[in-house]
């Protein structure tokens, strides 16, 4: 009999399930395991994907152990913090805070871990040693630039690098000097980015995956630059400072980065012999779900420039199965606005509800507001070209007021500028 | 040098003998080719250089030559693709090469060359590639046949297929009418396309038509995007929105993939259709509305009835006109015709002109099951165009998995494989599919990921 049952739709299902904290790993769960639509579902969304709830039944235990596991981890690091600071150890209290944010941070709760740091950051200041204090600082500031807080990023890396200068700990100096340069990289402010990087590689001497970090830093304001040469000779030296420490991961990052720059000369086959040596290079390595979706995705603007949309179709819905998988709410949404712009290329009226899925992930648990302007922004296109003029300029009069609030001018015009240049192709 | 030729005994007597030609390497590589070649029973030559291979090209006709590739790879292969890219009988080039990059790979695909052989030569690699040279040589060529569309209006629909004609028929008889019209058929069947037809034969021709997905729209949105919505009606509600049943005021709105409506909006299109208006989301005034309605379906809706998830008065007020489409599978030889066509629309798009296609191709194109009916066909023929060299569409421009399938059934002279042989296949080819992904493969297959993992170490995939 259940075998004759129709399987619920993952909207059916959400909309059954409270949305209530205990209940969110189970939530989590019906998202991840649940099944694309045939191939032939040209508009399926996360919505629409196939969940069983006798599938669902049948992992109960896997989830609670899993989530019984997180909180026993999370119970462990804040018990050793109570021991550490009984023992009047309190930069190992720091660190045990640390892990526990890094945790909850690693399963996507970036809110929670964001508390766990800044609890951390509050013992740490009170201490007299300053190291404790200069990492926690570059965890928060990792955390809010992953989140899209440009500005408290900024304020955190640049605490934590001017201290860890007072400190002469190059390797921290080094490091929050990577950190603000992907931030100024981020803003679009590629001067800023390029002195950053070339500070942090000053500190960096002898480290030589930061050395590889930084050297990928400036090769990619190289290459936003237009400057391919340059941007060539950066990325080669990064790999030579990955290979020298065996650093898998970071070798992936490098052919990344040689995609793009390879997509940006127009050498397609190159640029795709490039990502698809980096996935190859996942498989064998480590578990890099979100560079893999990183990778996807270039690898999908790659084909669109191509003009082969089939295949940039392919790899955006695998992109958006990893997504899924790993419940990455953030880069769904970025999946869903590439699928859009595909489909608005194709002139597909039906696209928009690409857009509409991604604006309601912004809005989720962990809200983006950076993210949810990039998808006003795409959808006010969307709308402009389908002839809907009226809700295409209040879709981009929303975005406008996002980004001011955010003070985001430069990212504003930078997607401006991304979205002519993919145009222009 | 060259070495005698030997009659492939296995080949059946229709077939063409392959005729392999090695060029170049070590020694002991071309030695061990030629061992695998005459086990695989197939005439093979070797020759130390290029200067001796284009010697023996001009002299005698080739079914591929294998060259082994030691320094410069990009630009030996580069050579080969222009040399052989000139030679009338274009035998078909294989590139051997220790440790092959993934950008030499592409660059061969995309010189159109045939495999890339990676040194040193695994047996069981070398037979597949027979088999795959076997097949390619025994394709045959044919025209393309020709395509008369049956014109309906502007919208053009391809069929010489007898199960068809009703559709025709129907399309010919509902569409002079303004009366409700619901379409049966499988997913890509053309449910749109015969709407759309019915428009344009039809009395509101010049009014609009509006399709909506209704299984594509997340149902929270589905009742705005049908009837509109004020500024401010929810917190989304960013401007006011004209739904699609005042878009296609004076024309048709087709709703496609009716099934997937809940039954709350059931009743909202059953009010709409009864009492021609309908109200806005946060509206207050109700809009007069004068629209034709199709509906398509690819579920059972006497069915969903039966369940009580479908409205039963909104059945029979929609299905006043009923139109079932056959699947793919049931139109006979109009895989043959549909892929002529849609060959010369894509081959329009992509600046590309093709005359034929070989009989291999049809074959794999006509056994293949079309879950996906026209829609896949449409699919596979952009790819195919894509990747297509020259002027003919050939079965390695078809979805590999098609190929592999076929020349595993053609391969009925091979051993049978034990059971963990075929795991070990199974999961080879499903690790392919996922991109070389366990947690992804491990879904595919049904199995936990620790067990695939373990299976992928036990059998070195």
């Amino acid at each position: 009999m259940p075998d004759t049952l129709p399987p619920l739709r993952v909207e059916q299902a959400l909309q059954l399930l409270p949305d209530v904290e205990a209940l969110a790993p189970l939530r989590g769960m019906v998202v991840s395991s649940s099944r694309s639509r045939p191939s032939t579902e040209l508009h399926c969304t996360v919505g629409k994907r196939h969940v069983e709830a006798a599938l669902i039944r049948a992992r109960i235990a896997d989830v609670v152990a899993d989530f019984s596991g997180h909180i026993a981890d999370l119970y462990d690091a804040a018990v050793e913090a109570l021991e550490c600071e009984q023992r009047d150890d309190s930069p190992r209290a720091v660190r045990a805070l640390l892990r526990a944010g890094d945790r909850e941070w690693r399963v996507g709760r970036e809110s929670q871990a964001r508390v766990w740091y800044q609890h951390a950051l509050r013992i740490a200041e009170g201490l007299r040693e300053r190291g404790p204090e200069i990492e926690t600082l570059w965890h928060l500031g990792e955390l809010d630039a992953a989140w899209g807080r440009f500005d408290a990023a900024a304020r955190f890396h640049q605490r934590s690098f001017a201290l860890a200068e007072t400190e002469l700990d190059f390797g921290s100096a080094a490091r929050a000097c990577a950190g603000l340069g992907d931030i100024a990289l981020a803003h679009g402010t590629w001067q800023g980015a390029a002195s950053w990087f070339a500070r942090g590689l000053q500190y960096a001497a002898g480290d030589q995956r930061l050395k590889g970090l930084l050297s990928l830093g400036c090769g990619e304001v190289g290459r936003l630059r237009g400057e391919l040469q340059v941007a060539e000779e950066w990325f080669r030296r990064a790999r030579e400072a990955f290979e020298r420490t065996g650093d898998a991961e970071g070798i992936v990052r490098v052919l990344n980065a040689w995609g793009q720059l390879e997509t940006d000369r127009g050498r397609y086959v190159e640029a795709l012999a490039s990502f698809r040596e980096a996935l190859a290079g996942l498989r064998g390595g480590a578990d890099a779900p979100m560079l893999e979706m990183a990778i996807r995705l270039n690898g999908c603007r790659l084909y669109m420039a191509w003009d082969r949309l089939p295949d940039a179709e392919d790899e955006i819905r695998l992109a958006e199965e990893t997504a899924v998988t790993h419940n990455f709410t953030h880069q769904l949404a970025r999946v869903y606005m590439l699928l859009g712009y595909v489909r608005r290329k194709q002139g597909d009226e039906a696209g928009f509800v690409f857009f509409e899925k991604a604006i309601e992930l912004c809005r989720g648990r962990q809200p983006a507001l950076r993210l949810e302007a990039e998808a006003y922004l795409a959808y006010s296109r969307f709308l402009g070209e389908m002839g809907d003029r009226d809700e295409s300029r209040a879709y981009r009069q929303r975005a406008l007021a996002i980004t001011e609030a955010l003070g985001d001018g430069p990212i504003l015009s930078q997607n401006h500028a991304e979205l002519d240049l993919l145009e222009a192709r | 040098m060259t070495q005698p030729a030997r009659v492939a005994p296995r080949a059946a007597p229709a077939r063409e003998p392959l005729r392999l030609l090695s060029v170049g390497g070590p020694a002991a590589v071309l030695k061990q080719v030629g061992r695998l070649a005459e086990g695989e029973g197939v005439h093979h030559e070797r020759v130390p250089a290029a200067a001796a291979a284009l010697r023996a090209l001009t002299h005698e006709q080739w079914s591929a030559v294998l060259v082994a590739h030691d320094s410069d790879p990009d630009d030996q292969l580069e050579w080969w693709v222009e040399v052989l890219s000139r030679m009338s009988h274009r035998p078909r080039l294989v590139p051997m090469i220790t440790s092959p990059s993934m950008g030499f790979a592409l660059r061969a695909a995309q010189g159109g060359v045939f495999d890339v052989l990676p040194l040193p030569v695994n047996r069981d690699r070398f037979h597949n590639l027979v088999l795959r040279l076997q097949a390619a040589v025994d394709e045959r060529t044919m025209p393309l046949p020709p395509v008369q569309p049956v014109a309906l209006g502007s919208c053009q629909m391809v069929s010489e297929s007898g199960a068809m004609l009703p559709v025709f028929r129907a399309i010919a008889q509902a569409a002079p009418s303004t009366a409700t019209v619901l379409i049966e058929g499988d997913s890509g069947t053309g449910k749109e396309l015969t709407a759309r037809a019915l428009h344009l034969h039809g009395p509101r021709e010049a009014g609009p038509f509006v399709a909506v997905n209704c299984a594509a729209i997340p149902e929270n949105l589905l009742e705005s995007e049908l009837f509109g919505h004020e500024k401010g009606a929810f917190t989304s509600a960013v401007a006011r929105r004209i739904g699609r049943f005042e878009r296609a005021n004076g024309g048709t709105l087709f709703l496609d993939e009716i099934g997937d409506m809940s039954l709350a909006l059931q009743g909202k299109i059953l009010r709409a259709v009864q009492e021609r208006e309908i109200e806005r989301v946060g509206g207050t005034e109700p809009i007069p509305i004068d629209v034709r309605l199709i509906a398509a379906t690819n579920q059972d809706l006497k069915t969903l009835m039966a369940e009580g998830r479908f409205r039963e008065d909104l059945y029979y007020r929609l299905a006043v006109v009923t139109i079932k489409l056959p699947s793919l599978a049931d139109r006979g030889d109009d895989v043959a015709i549909l892929t002529a066509y849609f060959l010369r629309e894509f081959g329009e798009r992509y600046g590309k002109s093709f005359s034929g296609i070989t009989d291999r191709a049809l074959e794999l194109l006509a056994r293949h099951e079309w879950e996906g009916n026209v829609r896949e066909l449409r699919n596979v023929i952009e790819r195919a165009v894509l990747v297509a060299e020259g002027d003919l569409l050939r079965a390695e421009h078809l979805p590999e998995e098609w190929r592999t399938a076929a020349e595993l059934r053609l391969d009925s002279t091979a051993p049978i494989p034990n059971l963990r042989e075929v795991e070990a296949r199974h999961i080879t080819r499903v690790m392919m599919h996922a991109d070389g992904q366990i947690g992804e493969a491990a879904r595919l297959l049904g199995v936990h990921r620790n067990t695939l993992a373990r299976k992928i170490r036990e059998y070195g995939v």
